[in-house]
């Protein structure tokens, strides 16, 4: 590699126009100026052409540094109904793409499936995507497919054997897909790239599968049915290790950035319990303000939008301070505190729908709630809408944000709340600053 | 004009001083690393996690747009490091650029490896150290981020 600095740029540059009598009178910048006109002279004035690219300035740069890029949101529909308050088909089928960069704006509607229109689509089961393959993964109650992100075409589609398919997630080395069954007992070990069948986790306990979550390092994957047993894997020799039981059906749930604990909904809990990984024992119960909840709850004659339960919907933030938690009684969101021992209810907020799930957005900045609301993080103020190219929300509970450098994904959300371990690191190094 | 002539050989020579200090050494790559990427976290988080070039060109892009920055000459040597240090080559397959970082050699002694290994791939260490212009102890402290 080759290191130029400035100093003998110019120091060349005078040293050719010193020599220039002597030599050719062809002689050239290496854009073609002729030398005696590359001078800046006070009758001449010159300036070497530009460059935006930070590799032509001198040293050898790697081309991540610099480049453009886009931070985009994928929703693909349909995927979500606001807990029954809307038709879930109202945005149609497809994956639309919306410009994190430009007050969420419209990009354009990816085409997944032919669907006619005597007939009703199948709703999306999960998204995952990965930059390794730069593939996104779409599952639907009958069918996983990838869509290549470069030229958004589909690359593969798989039924496997008529019981797929539930949440897809994919591990970090982009070669695994990990893929609930379609409320079977057991999960598919894919091959990401072709979508191939690697082998499947039985989990005998956990029938009716349903969520799941994948440890950041992808060997771990816990395997929710709707039901009290969740059972946990190992991703490498798909076998299942252990069970954790809750006191109620298990609804969406999150891990941990080193997988140690799961906080889950549960069915009859405006709230959620937290399990810890090791023992396989759930540790804590923590229920939202009894006013909030309990006697709306109890009484069967109230209906309520959402999922059957009075919270669906729970995220951590990224670096796990806080604990989102759907609430369906009030339809807002619950705020925990999560740096101390045990999470403490920190303040609510309204959304302007049925949220039922949680999705947060890169670096912790934004988060996607499925009442089509997008939530700054930090203020927790509503600034953004999630809407189709005719001006519809969108109350898809599928979606990823996704950042690109050109056309190539770079990095990516998985659509569960999981804490990151940089994340988590960046906020403790920040602490003891 | 001997003025000049004498200020473009002072130049040219402080320039080959660094460059040799710092090939002698990866303090200052280093150095560089901790400036622009030690900012909001530490090190730790990629230090002793190597990866392929694709996938640190992906960090280096995201962390940029996170607000990672630095001069040109820093992210060069930021770029140095990560090709020497923390980069998962393939000979037979990778590009010249990443084989002269894990090499450390010049780009004409890489550009010569991919020019060869079109005729005939590589079968192993033993075939590259035999190259002129290959550092055998850079090779060796180099071999588990090296596949053929
Ligand atoms: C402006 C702040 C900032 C700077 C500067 C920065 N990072 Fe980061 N980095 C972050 C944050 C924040 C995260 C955690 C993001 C997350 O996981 O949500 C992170 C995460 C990471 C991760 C883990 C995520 C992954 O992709 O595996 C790596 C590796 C990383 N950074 C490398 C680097 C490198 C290399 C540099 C220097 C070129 C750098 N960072 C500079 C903010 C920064």
């Amino acid at each position: 590699m080759s290191f130029h600095t400035p100093t003998l740029a110019a120091a060349l540059a005078l040293t050719i126009t010193v020599f220039a009598p002597f030599t050719p009178a062809q002689q050239t910048t290496k854009d073609g100026v002729r030398m005696e006109n590359a001078v800046n002279r006070p009758d001449r004035p010159y300036r070497p052409a530009g460059s935006s690219d930070p590799r032509d300035a001198g040293p050898h740069v790697a081309r991540g540094f610099g480049k453009v890029q886009r931070r985009l949101v994928y929703v693909a529909l349909p995927g979500g109904s606001a807990g029954g308050q809307f038709s879930s088909e109202q945005n149609g089928v497809g994956i639309v793409v919306l410009d994190a960069d430009r007050n969420f704006e419209f990009v354009k509607r990816i085409p997944t499936w032919n669907v006619p229109a005597s007939m009703s689509p199948e709703e999306v089961s999960g998204i995952a995507a990965s930059p390794t393959t730069n593939m996104i993964y779409l599952a639907t109650r009958g069918r996983l497919a990838a869509f290549d992100l470069a030229s958004d075409k589909k690359v593969w589609e798989q039924t496997y054997d008529g019981t797929c398919c539930e949440r897809p997630e994919v591990t970090p080395d982009g070669k695994t897909l990990v893929v609930g069954s379609d409320l079977k007992d057991f999960w598919y070990i894919i091959n990401a790239q072709d979508g191939a069948l690697k082998g499947k986790i039985q989990a005998p306990k956990s029938n009716f599968a349903h969520n799941m979550a994948l440890s950041a390092d992808g060997n771990t994957v816990f395997m929710a049915p709707n039901g009290v047993t969740m059972t946990v894997g190992d991703v490498p020799s798909m076998k299942a290790t252990k069970t954790i039981t809750f006191s109620d059906h298990v609804r969406p749930f999150v891990i941990n950035h080193d997988a140690t604990r799961v906080y889950a909904n549960l069915n009859n809990l405006l709230g959620f319990e937290i399990a810890d990984v090791k023992t396989g024992q759930v540790i804590k119960r923590v229920e939202a303000p009894a006013e909030m909840w309990k006697p709306q709850w109890a009484d069967v004659k109230q209906r309520f939008f959402g999922h059957g339960c009075p919270s669906h919907g729970i995220a951590l933030t990224p670096d796990e301070s806080e604990l989102w938690v759907v609430d369906n009684i009030n339809y807002g969101v619950l705020v925990y505190d999560n740096t101390g021992e045990w999470p403490t209810l920190k303040m609510t907020f309204p959304t302007t729908a049925s949220a039922d799930w949680i999705t947060m957005g890169l670096n912790g900045q934004y988060a996607f709630l499925s009442s089509a609301d997008v939530v700054d993080v930090k203020t927790k103020k509503i600034v953004g809408q999630m809407k189709d190219e005719y001006g519809k929300p969108m109350h898809s509970e599928k979606l990823l944000e996704m950042s690109f450098a050109n056309g190539k994904l770079v990095r990516t959300v998985s659509q569960f709340g999981e804490g990151i371990p940089s994340a988590v690191q960046t906020r403790l190094s920040a602490r003891q600053k | 004009m001997k003025h000049l002539l004498a200020w473009a050989i002072i130049g040219a020579t402080m320039t080959c001083i660094t460059v040799t200090a710092q090939a002698a050494s990866d303090v200052p790559d280093f150095a560089a690393v901790k400036t622009v990427c030690g900012k909001c976290h530490t090190t730790a988080v990629f230090e002793g996690k190597p990866r392929n070039w694709d996938r640190w060109n992906d960090v280096f892009a995201d962390m940029t747009q996170r607000g990672a920055s630095g001069t040109n000459e820093d992210l060069g040597r930021v770029t140095r490091y990560f090709l020497e240090n923390l980069t998962l080559v393939n000979i037979n397959t990778s590009a010249a650029e990443e084989i002269a970082g894990i090499l450390g050699v010049s780009d004409e002694v890489a550009e010569a490896i991919t020019e060869r290994r079109r005729k005939q791939p590589f079968a192993g260490l033993a075939e590259l150290r035999a190259l002129p212009g290959v550092d055998s102890a850079k090779l060796e402290q180099r071999r588990s981020r090296i596949s053929f």
